[in-house]
């Protein structure tokens, strides 16, 4: 850059231009130390940029998959706690029956497991319209907020409600009401009232189809347990993957501080070395040496 | 030899003396003058008259003290096109990043209040809205409608900041126009001077200094070219077309689009008279590739942002069905990011659900999903808003990121042709100085061979025969 001739001119321009090429890379590795960014701009480095991108939209979806699996989680342990109520109500109403097939047990004491049996078709009615943020539980997609309508009796469908709880991976976050039994289950216990109530019971038959249905309710309370795990089990995945996530942006993005700061002190070094032979080489001209 | 001649002699010396002077002095006064070329008095030494001489009989050469043939400007004019081809490159490039920088500083990407987080926390809203399909459905539905329409403000936002960076720059475009319709007029006006200083017989050093600066000035706008002719006028040629010749300036007017919309059908061009002027350098090339490409293709890449995300969220929403039973509702409607517009007016215009008659928020998780790339895809048949979106930022980064390497590898082309101009006709102080001692010390020579003549003559008039 120097050629034979060397004017004032030259070095007042030269030292300029390196003050200024220092200066800049100041400014830029202090910008980066005070936002703690390495990739500010799409132009610092592209494809880190948009792998940024990337990253953040999936770490923002594994966010959404944390709160949709609260979600699921509330709403299976709302339906197993609804299912073991109703599972122990079931289990006092064999005892009932067993009871009232006692030959020796008077027209009162039937009449009296009669009206007990009422209030645990009651108990399990009020069980079976457990409701989660005003949906029923049991009910499927029906529009309304019961199961089972004091008036028409199960009005819920079958249809499964489902959560997306990771990337692909969707659980059914409902009971089906068929499954649980909400459909026969009530009924029964109606139609057990009623023969209790007259004069020789024969209980078998009814009996044995309770027996069925609550078999029926224990298999679906498993499976929901089941469901719940896989809940559970997730919810540690999606953790994890959010904690490797937040790694990868900090790895793509973020300024090694000790680097940054090395570098800005020997980027700060040059800048005053040029500083002082600017200063030191434009004072002096022939003139300081003519008399 | 004669006294008087060697007087003769010794005044030449004295002349050509006090002129080097002038000359170190106007180097010296001119030493930070931008564009300003040293100058060097040219000596030659006078030669004897052919006669031997008739008393002395002496016929060796007779010595004519010295003439000043003329004053040189030291300018190398390949060293000088050079620059002014470096300082046209240089201000295409650096003017072209500066606008695309205004553009890339709009995105906002990456981070977590750009376009990319709004885009996710729309799709998190459907995801809320498919948990949520009961008496909660208000509050996720309000939530839905919200980020829809913070996602739908960010897009005007930035569209509106890239329309309002292209007419800067095309306002830009018109002042540099008439900087360089100036300095060409000027240049015309500085071309009749040097004629006429030629004419007259006067120093036109300054003029060429003037005329070479103005030269660099339109090269730096606009990249064009300047012939040097015989008679020390240049002509100035814009790929071709002429743009000043002798005392004339042909001036060049801004034609083509004034808002962004226009480019398409007529990108912003400039004419001389009624042609065409092709830039290919300098300021203007770098305001025409900014106004014509650059911030208009990041306009429709924004626009391919919107109207991909308005039609995969419109594909799955008319399919759906609302709580209400109604269905081919559109979600979103207009026709790219500067007038996209959220259709649903309540939460309950939502179609939420896959079938009618029941809520099962179905078709919320489905448009939730559009998170996923390929889900997007698979409804579009094409790339979906988040990989245009991040097409975008990387064809931005990637072609500013060039431009401000090429920036930088021009800005020390630029130095080193400057520092070579500077190298051979900068002004040396200590040059100078050397100079002016040398000169100084000449002219005491000249006094003192003068004040000795005196005093041979004195001895030869006073002293002899008295």
């Amino acid at each position: 850059m120097i050629g034979n001739r060397v004017t004032q001119r030259m070095i007042s321009d030269s030292s300029l231009r390196g003050l200024q090429a220092n200066l800049s890379r100041n400014a830029k590795l202090q910008e980066q130390l005070s936002s703690g960014r390495l990739v500010s701009r799409p132009s610092d480095n592209p494809s880190a940029a948009t792998s940024s991108m990337q990253l953040r939209t999936q770490q923002r979806l594994d966010t959404q998959y944390l709160s949709n699996l609260g979600n699921a989680a509330g709403r299976l342990n709302t339906a197993d706690s609804a299912l073991q109520d109703i599972s122990s109500l079931l289990l006092r109403a064999k005892e009932l029956i067993v009871n009232a097939q006692d030959p020796s047990l008077p027209d009162a004491g039937r009449d009296a497991i009669s009206a007990e049996l009422i209030v645990i078709q009651k108990g399990v009615t009020d069980a079976y319209n457990t409701q989660w943020l005003g949906r029923p539980i049991f009910g499927g997609t029906v529009i309304g907020s019961l199961t089972i309508d004091p008036a028409a009796g199960y009005v819920g469908n079958d249809k499964p409600v489902t959560a997306r709880i990771a990337r692909a991976v969707s659980i059914r976050i409902d009971v089906s009401g068929v499954a649980a039994g909400a459909d026969v289950i009530p009924g029964l216990l109606g139609d057990l009232a009623a023969t209790i109530d007259a004069n020789a019971p024969d209980l078998t038959g009814l009996q044995d189809q309770l027996d069925a249905m609550h078999q029926q309710l224990l298999t679906t309370l498993g499976d929901v347990g089941a469901r719940a795990a896989q809940v559970v089990s997730t919810k540690q995945r999606v953790d994890n993957e959010q904690l490797d996530l937040k790694t990868r942006i900090s790895q793509n993005e973020d300024v090694d501080l000790p680097q940054a700061i090395l570098e800005l002190q020997s980027s700060s070094v040059a800048y005053q070395a040029s500083l002082g032979a600017a200063g030191k080489i434009l004072q002096t001209s022939l003139l300081d040496y003519l008399r | 030899m004669t006294a008087f001649s060697a007087l003769n002699t010794s005044i030449s010396g004295l002349a050509a003396a006090q002129r080097a002077v002038d000359i170190t002095s106007q180097n010296i006064a001119n030493v930070n003058t931008p564009g300003y070329s040293r100058q060097q008095i040219r000596l030659s030494s006078v030669g004897s008259t052919t006669a031997a001489h008739f008393y002395t009989g002496d016929n060796s050469a007779i010595l004519g003290g010295v003439k000043i043939d003329d004053v040189l400007r030291v300018r190398d004019a390949f060293l000088e096109t050079a620059r002014v081809n470096a300082g046209a490159t240089k201000e295409a490039l650096a003017v072209q990043a500066s606008a695309l920088s205004g553009v890339e500083g709009l995105l906002n990407e990456p981070g977590d209040d750009g376009i990319q987080a709004v885009i996710d926390d729309f799709y998190a809203s459907w995801h809320n809205l498919a948990a949520n399909p009961g008496t909660s459905r208000d509050a996720a539905a309000g939530q839905v409608l919200q980020a829809a329409t913070a996602l739908v403000n960010q897009l005007h936002f930035v569209s509106s900041g890239i329309d309002e960076r292209w007419s800067n720059a095309q306002s830009q475009l018109t002042a540099t126009v008439n900087d360089l319709n100036q300095a060409t007029a000027d240049l015309a006006v500085v071309n009749q001077n040097i004629l006429e200083g030629a004419v007259d017989e006067h120093p036109i050093n300054e003029l060429l200094d003037r005329r070479d600066s103005l030269v660099r000035t339109i090269g730096e706008l606009s990249g064009a070219r300047a012939v040097v002719k015989t008679d020390n006028t240049v002509d100035v040629m814009i790929n071709n077309i002429s743009v000043v010749s002798g005392n004339r300036a042909l001036p060049v007017t801004v034609a083509g689009a004034t808002s962004i919309g226009g480019v398409a059908a007529d990108p912003p061009h400039l004419m001389s008279g009624v042609n065409n002027a092709p830039i290919s350098g300098g300021k203007l090339a770098g305001l025409l590739a900014a106004l014509g490409t650059d911030i208009p293709t990041v306009a429709t890449q924004l626009d391919g942002v919107a109207t991909s995300m308005r039609d995969a969220v419109n594909t799955l929403h008319s399919a759906g069905y609302t709580t209400g039973g109604d269905t081919g509702l559109d979600f979103f409607s207009g026709t790219g990011a500067g007038d996209l517009a959220v259709v649903p007016e309540t939460g309950a215009d939502l179609a939420l659900s896959v079938e009618p008659g029941v809520v099962d928020g179905g078709n919320a998780e489905a448009i939730a999903d559009l998170a996923l790339d390929e889900n997007a895809e698979a409804v579009l048949g094409g790339p979906g808003p988040s990989v245009r979106l991040r097409a975008l930022a990387s064809e931005i980064g990637t072609k500013l990121q060039s431009l401000n390497r090429a920036v930088e590898v021009q800005d020390s082309v630029f130095a080193t042709a400057d520092a070579a101009i500077n190298a051979d006709a900068g002004v040396s102080i200590d040059e100078e100085m050397t100079s002016l001692l040398m000169y100084q010390r000449s002219y005491q020579a000249s006094a003192r061979v003068i004040s000795t003549i005196d005093e041979l003559l004195d001895t030869l008039i006073n002293r002899t025969a008295v």
